[in-house]
């Protein structure tokens, strides 16, 4: 397929009276990792929840490999290849770390045997392994935050959303977070979405940055450029 | 002896640890099957039939209610339609019962499934309460469709001597033995589902929906799922009860006690494990028939009385049911230096 990957047509949400987003229109081609940044309340949380649609987009369409996927259930559109983590963590607190990871793998490997070693590797990936057996709510915030990575690795992904995984991470975390994004972006061809507070994070690992502001989205481009843009530069310094 | 020598005495072979855990299951169906021999009187011989059957019911209602946490209190129509199946087709059709239980469970699993579909998208506390409505539906409909159903006056079966082939048997034993083969395979049922991936989508569900559907799980069609399986379980249990007490009517069979205690058994036994809800029944239903025995007269009220307080006391020492607490002593057991 030559198109997009992924493809925005005016989408907008709103909640009452806030327009979360609004007219957001962008594409993404396969096997690019787009950083996506603004400040807090910019809808940068709610732009993934309207793609995989968890909360479905009050207008506008979301197209994936050239279908619209717009109203589709969230099971439908995970299982078709895009699927993303959540700022507010989300894992199965009583089940063990490789539980966890598990039931991700059971979503195209059938046997459980098979599902289990699928697992395994990708715990190993994410640097999580010799936690395996713990309950995942024995784990600290920022572990917590990798092991719903390593789930959403396990379903297999064309299209990974990862909302805010460098969170307490170290510096040197920081640096093994992001070898292993380029790592699934270039070793397994996953096309990512990143959305990341920590600045030179996003900007050193991204080809290319969105940024929003208060539902908008006010730049698309190179790190660099969209770093010096003055509508991005007033967002970011006018909150400061 | 060193400190990094003293762990590894204590942790035990897993096979060795397998073959104790197998033989103490085989030490409990012995206990089982011998049941006859030991409890004494016939009264006490029903007694353990109807655990049995109120084990393979709390079993069956645990695969969805406990696995996946749909609290259902509506169970007792699975229950209502394995009995008036199976005894309408005995008494309109003279079909027999060993052909009639296995159709109320087919029934029943569509029944389940036209239920499932509207009541899955009620949330939390309102799939307790829509489930509780159908309790309501369904006595309506059989009391006013008497000329189906027999109206209030119930179904009674026919008195045709003792014939196997009919399930009519002379000995109370083989119901008993009858009852335990369902509770056994109702057992066995409850463990596959639990280790397979249907049990684990069922607890991602329990766990956490969002995340279950972040993971791609279809929760409609997961829960439908155990939903039937779950059906198939009690209706089998309706038909066995038919069967036994040979009497049905409407308030009986949709009886808010029989899925309450459904519910009640698989809480109190631990809805984690997959023997936990029988092993609620085999404790709570002794104990509510001895204590409505006892107490007689002017006490016969106490006997809920002292049933209702001995449940808050379970409850309150042991919230997760007996099953998980004795599954901790069990690890800690092989964790101890012996």
């Amino acid at each position: 397929m030559s198109g997009p990957l992924l493809e925005l047509r005016s989408v907008s949400r709103r909640f009452g009276g806030l327009l979360a987003l609004s007219e957001v229109s962008f594409q993404v081609q396969a096997g690019e990792l787009v950083g996506v940044i603004g400040p807090n309340g910019a809808g940068k949380s709610t732009l993934f929840n309207a793609i995989v649609q968890l909360i479905p987009p009050s207008s506008g369409q979301v197209l994936y490999q050239g279908r619209d996927i717009t109203g589709w259930p969230v099971n439908r559109v995970v299982a078709s290849g895009i699927t993303k983590t959540s700022q507010m963590v989300q894992v199965f607190g009583e089940m063990t770390v490789l539980e966890n990871v598990l039931i991700g793998a059971l979503l195209h490997q059938r046997r459980l045997d098979l599902a289990r070693r699928q697992a395994i590797e990708d715990l190993e990936f994410i640097g999580l392994a010799p936690r395996a057996e713990l309950p995942a709510r024995d784990l600290t915030l920022a572990d917590r935050a990798r092991l719903e990575l390593a789930r959403a690795l396990a379903v297999r992904p064309r299209l990974l959303m990862i909302d805010e995984v460098m969170a307490g991470l170290t510096e040197a975390e920081v640096g093994e977070m992001l070898d292993r994004l380029r790592a699934m972006n270039r070793e397994r061809g996953i096309t990512l979405l990143v959305i990341e507070h920590n600045m030179r994070a996003v900007m050193e690992v991204s080809q290319r940055v969105l940024a929003f502001e208060q539902g908008r989205l006010i730049a698309d481009g190179d790190p660099s450029s969209v770093s010096r843009d003055p509508q991005v530069v007033e967002a970011y310094l006018g909150m400061g | 002896m060193s400190d990094s020598a003293a762990p590894s005495l204590r942790i035990p072979s897993r096979r060795g640890r397998r073959a104790v855990e197998a033989a103490l299951a085989l030490v409990l169906l012995g206990l089982l099957l011998a049941a006859p021999f030991y409890v004494g009187t016939e009264f006490a011989l029903r007694i353990a039939t109807l655990c049995c059957l109120f084990g393979t019911m709390s079993l069956g209602w645990n695969l969805l209610g406990g696995y996946a946490n749909q609290i259902s209190l509506g169970h007792a129509v699975f229950f209502a339609v394995g009995a008036y199946t199976t005894g309408l087709l005995e008494i309109d059709f003279q079909v027999t019962p060993w052909l009639g239980i296995p159709a109320g469970m087919a029934l029943a699993v569509l029944v389940g499934i036209g239920i499932g579909i509207p009541t899955f998208r009620l949330a939390g506390h309102y799939f307790a309460l829509g489930t509780l409505a159908l309790l309501q539906i369904g006595d309506i409909l059989f009391t006013y469709y008497r000329q189906f159903t027999g109206g209030t006056l119930g179904l009674t079966l026919p008195i045709r001597g003792y014939r196997p082939e009919m399930f009519s048997f002379k000995y109370p034993i083989w119901y008993f033995y009858i009852a335990a083969g369902m509770m056994v395979g109702a057992l066995l049922a409850s463990r596959l589902v639990l280790r397979s991936g249907l049990g684990y989508r069922l607890r991602a569900i329990k766990e956490n929906p969002l995340a279950a559907q972040l993971a791609g799980i279809d929760l409609l069609r997961t829960k439908l799922t155990a939903l039937a399986v779950s059906a198939a379980v009690v209706a089998a249990g309706g038909g066995f009860y038919m069967q036994f007490i040979q009497f049905i009517d409407p308030d009986s069979a949709f009886s808010f006690q029989t899925s309450i205690n459904m519910a009640l058994f698989a809480i109190i036994g631990g809805v984690n494990s997959w023997w936990g809800p029988a092993l609620g029944a085999m404790l709570l239903v002794p104990l509510s028939e001895y204590t409505s025995l006892q107490l007689t007269g002017r006490l016969a009220p106490l006997g809920p009385l002292a049933y209702g307080l001995l449940l808050i006391v379970v409850i309150l020492l042991r919230p997760r049911g007996l099953a998980e607490w004795l599954l901790r002593l069990w690890e800690r057991l092989w964790q101890s230096p012996t």
